[in-house]
């Protein structure tokens, strides 16, 4: 059988709206997911509390000296969200097998790197977001984002020989997690680059400079405040 | 020589004898002065089972109390030690502390529960004694029913001994019971209390569970919704009682008329984490609070799950409840409190998990059995018969006693679920006939309006602090359990608004 053009296309339209409309179920007289909703009293509140922490870095991305570190930090939580951080540090850095080649006869350049001996920071974390991991059905683990900006000083040596120090004023953006492990304590995985202007004896120059430290550290939380 | 000798071993032979021939308690002591333990046993087993000897029988009882412990059969001492209070309470004044020790190093201070409700009176018993006495005289009269005389024997307990929690505890029950509920608040909060404030009180986090999950009932009992409410939210999320305390929980917002908090509550025992547990209730109640929002597809597909999952439970106990006594109950039920697969629905059996009164029957059982081997090896006499009669008897009794709370419960639960099964089929139809008065209401407005869902969250957020807000999307998370809220809209046709269908 064949239709006249214009009740084929009408046709073809109600061929292609009938699935659509039986896709759609009927919401009435039921409950629906979106009628409930999961208000849960804050498993690991952090208001009024101070974290002290210890964090294992690593500064990698440099392509002449990598400097493995150690940072501790204070972080007092003036509510949910947002708090005063202090983080201060030390490490050593070490020439890449890159520098050491350029050092070596073949080459005999010595780049004017300088690697990381420490640092002071100080500044605000703010925590957006919180959220959670399912990892077994029973196993929840809870976390939230951070974005920290602090900024202090940073002490570094040249790694020539003469082994100059240079003091630079730094600033340090920051982002991490924190992974909550019970009511006192947290594992802390962050991402921190300090950004450094130091002034270089050798060729009198500012130089910039970043420190790109990844970090993963273990804080301890003091004592749930009694409630006001 | 050898005349004289076979003279004095036919002398020390004669010994007993001769005592036995002077009968009575007297028999007795001379086999004790002789050192003859096992013969002043028999002695005074004599003297037991002579009624013309029943002068005797309160210190013999407590004789052979006191044997039976050196001979190293404790179960069947503290048998006797129960019969030496029936009969001469006052006697056992000085030993009663320490037959309250024996009886619970066996977990059996329940036979002792009678004997001590006779013979609260005993005079020039220290303070500890007589409020320890007085709390397992009365627990035993509240299991037997007997509230008046609990309250009564509770007075006895002073404030400042070890019991004086539980005892205040047990007290607001015993009231609750009574139905006095306002009175009942007040000896379960200084329960709580006293034990916050013992230096060391045993099962401390288990016993305030338990005592504000009684302090929640009370308040449902007086009807105070609110106050009911509040506490069943304080029974501990680690506590055993915390699945329990959220259901009651439902049943409160339920009577405050408040369907979607019960809906709420209730939606914690809905997910996989309770499958297997035994709630036809919160399934109909869940489905009743549907009914009642009008969501009739909801509450029709409750009725199914619920007619789904209990006709089998059903019919397995109405095949088994007719092969089962209350020895093979209790051998049924602890079974199943000990990992194995029991005859009866496992879901009937949950609770005994943590029931303290079926845990003390196994423990004390098992020790009844321990000391019933131990006098299967002992020489034939007559007082390894009697202390086998008498351990015998206990461990029955406490087997029937418990197996008869297993059948009961059974009996009640096959009993409540026929009569709701039938119901169901009822309520199916009336459900379709709704829901299909329903879809017509939807089809003449021909709009549905579920207001604004993100704005309802956002509001959530901002008014709910302390709190975090997630949305559900069907999955359930563990922590999330308990948390749940419900705003749903009511899906009501007219005529239902306005009772015509009622």
């Amino acid at each position: 059988m064949r239709f006249p053009r214009r009740l084929a296309v009408l046709f073809a339209g109600l061929w292609s709206a009938a699935p659509v409309h039986a896709a759609e179920t009927v919401d009435i007289g039921v409950l629906r997911n979106e009628d409930i909703t999961v208000v849960q009293q804050l498993l690991y509140p952090k208001t009024r509390r101070t974290e002290f922490g210890v964090h294992l870095g690593y500064v990698g991305f440099d392509a002449y000296v990598k400097s493995p570190n150690v940072q501790l930090s204070f972080a007092r939580h003036l509510d949910e969200q947002l708090a005063i951080s202090v983080v201060a540090g030390g490490g050593y850095g070490f020439k890449t097998s890159a520098y050491r080649e350029l050092e070596s006869p073949t080459y005999g350049v010595a780049p004017y790197a300088y690697r990381y001996l420490g640092s002071v920071l100080a500044g605000v974390e703010y925590a957006p977001v919180y959220a959670k991991l399912n990892l077994d059905g029973a196993r929840i683990v809870h976390f939230d984002v951070y974005g920290a900006l602090r900024g202090g000083a940073t002490v570094e040596q040249s790694v020539l020989p003469d082994a100059e120090l240079a003091f630079a004023p730094t600033l340090s953006p920051a982002v991490g997690a924190r992974f909550y492990l019970g009511q006192s304590a947290a594992m802390h995985v962050a991402f921190r680059d300090d950004l450094l202007v130091e002034r270089r004896p050798l060729n009198q120059e500012w130089a910039f400079k970043q420190n790109a430290n990844v970090t993963v550290g273990l804080t301890f939380f003091s004592a749930r405040p009694e409630r006001r | 020589m050898i005349r004289k000798l076979t003279l004095a071993a036919a002398l020390v032979l004669a010994a007993p004898a001769m005592a036995a021939d002077e009968g009575g308690y007297a028999t007795y002591e001379l086999a004790l002065r002789a050192g003859q333990l096992e013969n002043a046993a028999d002695a005074l087993v004599a003297v037991l089972e002579d009624p013309e000897q029943a002068a005797d029988h309160g210190k013999a009882w407590r004789a052979i109390a006191t044997l039976l412990e050196t001979q190293g059969l404790p179960y069947a001492s503290l048998v006797a030690w129960s019969h030496a209070i029936a009969t001469d309470a006052q006697s056992t004044a000085g030993d009663i502390a320490k037959v309250m020790d024996l009886a619970a190093s066996l977990s059996d201070e329940e036979i002792l529960g009678p004997v001590l409700g006779s013979n609260v009176g005993i005079q020039g018993l220290d303070a500890p004694t007589r409020s320890r006495m007085a709390y397992v005289a009365a627990r035993h009269q509240l299991r037997r029913g007997n509230l008046g005389t609990a309250l009564g024997i509770l007075m006895m307990v002073e404030e400042g001994t070890p019991v004086f929690a539980h005892a205040m505890a047990l007290r607001g029950v015993v009231l609750a019971n009574q139905g006095r509920h306002a009175d009942a608040v007040t000896p379960l909060v200084t329960a709580q209390a006293a034990a916050r404030q013992a230096a060391d009180f045993p099962e401390a986090d288990r016993f305030d569970d338990v005592v504000e999950l009684n302090i929640a009932r009370t308040y449902y009992g007086a009807g105070n919704w609110t106050q009911a409410i509040e506490w069943f939210n304080r029974v501990d999320r680690k506590s055993e009682y915390w699945a329990q305390a959220q259901f009651e929980r439902a049943w409160a917002h339920f009577r405050n008329d408040d369907m979607q908090q019960a809906l709420a509550a209730l939606h914690t025992h809905d997910t996989p984490f309770f499958d297997g547990w035994y709630w036809p209730e919160a399934d109909l109640l869940r489905a009743y609070a549907l009914f009642t929002l009008c969501k009739f597809g909801s509450a029709t597909a409750e009725i199914n799950e619920f007619v789904e999952t209990y006709t089998p439970v059903s019919e397995a106990l109405g095949s088994q409840l007719g092969a089962l006594d209350e020895a093979a109950a209790f051998a049924d039920a602890r079974t199943f409190v000990e990992g194995g697969t029991p005859k009866l629905p496992p879901m009937m059996l949950r609770d005994f998990r943590h029931d303290d009164r079926f845990a003390e029957a196994v423990a004390g059982t098992d020790k009844a059995k321990e000391e019933l081997a131990k006098l299967a090896k002992m020489t034939d006499r007559p007082f390894v018969r009697a202390a086998r009669e008498w351990v015998t008897d206990r461990r029955d009794e406490r087997v029937a006693e418990e197996g008869a709370r297993v059948l009961d419960r059974a009996r009640k639960a096959r009993a409540e679920l026929s009569q709701t099964l039938q119901a169901a089929e009822i309520t199916r139809v009336d459900m379709l006939q709704m829901q299909a008065e329903m879809y017509e209401r939807a089809t003449e407005t021909g709009k549905l309006d579920f207001g604004d869902q993100i704005g309802k969250l956002r509001n959530l957020r901002k008014a709910r602090k302390g709190y975090r807000v997630w949305p559900y999307q069907g999955e359930v998370w563990a922590d999330e359990l308990g948390w749940f809220t419900v705003d749903a809209r009511a899906d009501c046709p007219e005529s239902l608004a306005e009772g015509k269908a009622r």
